[in-house]
């Protein structure tokens, strides 16, 4: 199986979402998955600039010639793709969301829009062969509230679920989205030993996810606490915590930095 | 008043967005307001990188692009308009990249926990600004505009 990973931390190395990737993706590799990871903050990645030409061309193709084309040969030949990114400000870093409009906005290059009752749908032009093409989002932030993901996750599922293929069949499946609160304890090594527990449940979603291509619903229930709670300390001190670490915060010097 | 308009549109003067806030600014004019117009793709504009030193010192961004002129109007205006089609049911990726930059050095506070909810602490900021969102979406669904 292949997969695909899209990671949108603009400083992955160390950050809190490369570390709870990492475990996941372990799982993945135990399982014998091929797996593919890219760095957004490391690639060159236009934004989508509304030509529509990728509606108008025969084959959906983007005219922009960058890396995202690269991503998107290898995004059509993989099984799984895993995005991921921080919330910032509810929605995803600005570096995933650039890469989100050009992989899909040629997927909606609609033959036609199709309206069945209140809904619609595009008709994608694209060829697919095979099976659907499965979806994972893996979130984090540094608030608690599970709820914040929402909007953005209402919006990527929407996304996928309006691409259909000739037969009028879904061409991509979100399986669902790993959302993790309380992020920033991540990048503490000794508040992240203390997640074993966590660990443990990252590696076996990843194993299910080259198995059974999906994970189940009650283990999505179980990983998606604050991170606090996987630690088991209170959440009063996982605050005072993160104040702490959000200063101390020593990234190395990356993309572009002049300072 | 001043007013700062963001199209956040890559079509720029020929989208829809355009089509929609020509109307809406025709309208606010003559009643003292002054309007600054930007349009994003124009500007320069990088992606946060995350660097967290803006959380360090007090709120300046360290990455030097038209970022710093579009940052000293949002601090002096008292309403921003934001337009800006729907994609993938959200905003655009310049409007995303222009939001990231300029809220990121605002939430520089730290956490604390508000009536239950956790919010940032900002000590240096102490003007309001109203903020306006004008979208538009080619499809009819008012579901669109939830997320």
């Amino acid at each position: 199986m292949n997969i695909i990973v899209l990671n949108g931390h603009p400083k992955p190395g160390g950050s809190p979402t490369t570390v709870i990737l990492n475990h996941l993706l372990e799982g993945c590799r135990e399982s014998g998955a091929g797996i593919l990871d890219y760095n957004l903050g490391d690639m060159k990645i236009e934004s989508c600039i509304g030509c529509l030409y990728c509606w108008t061309n025969i084959e959906g193709r983007c005219i922009l010639e960058d890396d995202a084309s690269l991503l998107s040969k290898e995004f059509q030949k993989s099984e799984v793709a895993i995005f991921a990114s921080p919330l910032k400000f509810f929605s995803c870093s600005s570096l995933l969301k650039i890469i989100l409009e050009r992989l899909f906005m040629p997927y909606t290059s609609g033959k036609r829009c199709l309206f069945v009752g209140d809904e619609y749908y595009y008709v994608t032009r694209r060829k697919f062969s095979g099976e659907r093409k499965k979806i994972l989002f893996l979130l984090d932030s540094e608030f608690s509230d599970t709820d914040l993901f929402a909007p953005l996750i209402q919006s990527v599922k929407s996304s996928f679920s309006i691409v259909l293929d000739d037969d009028g069949e879904n061409v991509m499946d979100y399986m669902g989205s790993i959302t993790i609160g309380c992020s920033v304890l991540a990048g503490n090594a000794d508040i992240f030993s203390k997640c074993t527990n966590l660990k443990g449940l990252l590696k076996r979603a990843g194993k299910q996810i080259v198995q059974n291509s999906n994970i189940e619903p009650d283990l999505f229930d179980e990983i998606n606490l604050p991170l606090y709670r996987h630690a088991g300390i209170s959440r009063e001190e996982a605050f005072s915590l993160t104040n702490r670490l959000m200063r101390s915060f020593s990234f190395s010097p990356g993309r572009g930095e002049k300072i | 008043m001043k007013t700062v308009v963001l199209n956040g549109s890559p079509r720029m003067n020929k989208g829809n967005t355009e089509k929609i806030l020509e109307p809406f600014l025709e309208g606010m004019k003559g009643h003292q307001i002054e309007i600054t117009r930007l349009y994003l793709k124009k500007m320069k504009v990088e992606s946060c990188m995350g660097c967290l030193r803006c959380h360090e010192n007090g709120g300046q961004c360290v990455i030097k692009d038209d970022m710093q002129i579009l940052r000293k109007l949002f601090y002096e205006c008292d309403l921003l308009i934001l337009a800006t089609p729907i994609y993938e049911f959200s905003y655009t990726s310049y409007m995303c990249k222009a939001i990231e930059r300029l809220l990121e050095p605002l939430a520089c506070g730290e956490i604390v926990l508000a009536a239950g909810n956790e919010c940032y602490v900002n000590h240096t900021f102490k003007r309001r600004i109203g903020i306006l969102l004008i979208t538009n979406g080619s499809f009819d669904g008012e579901y669109t505009f939830g997320p």
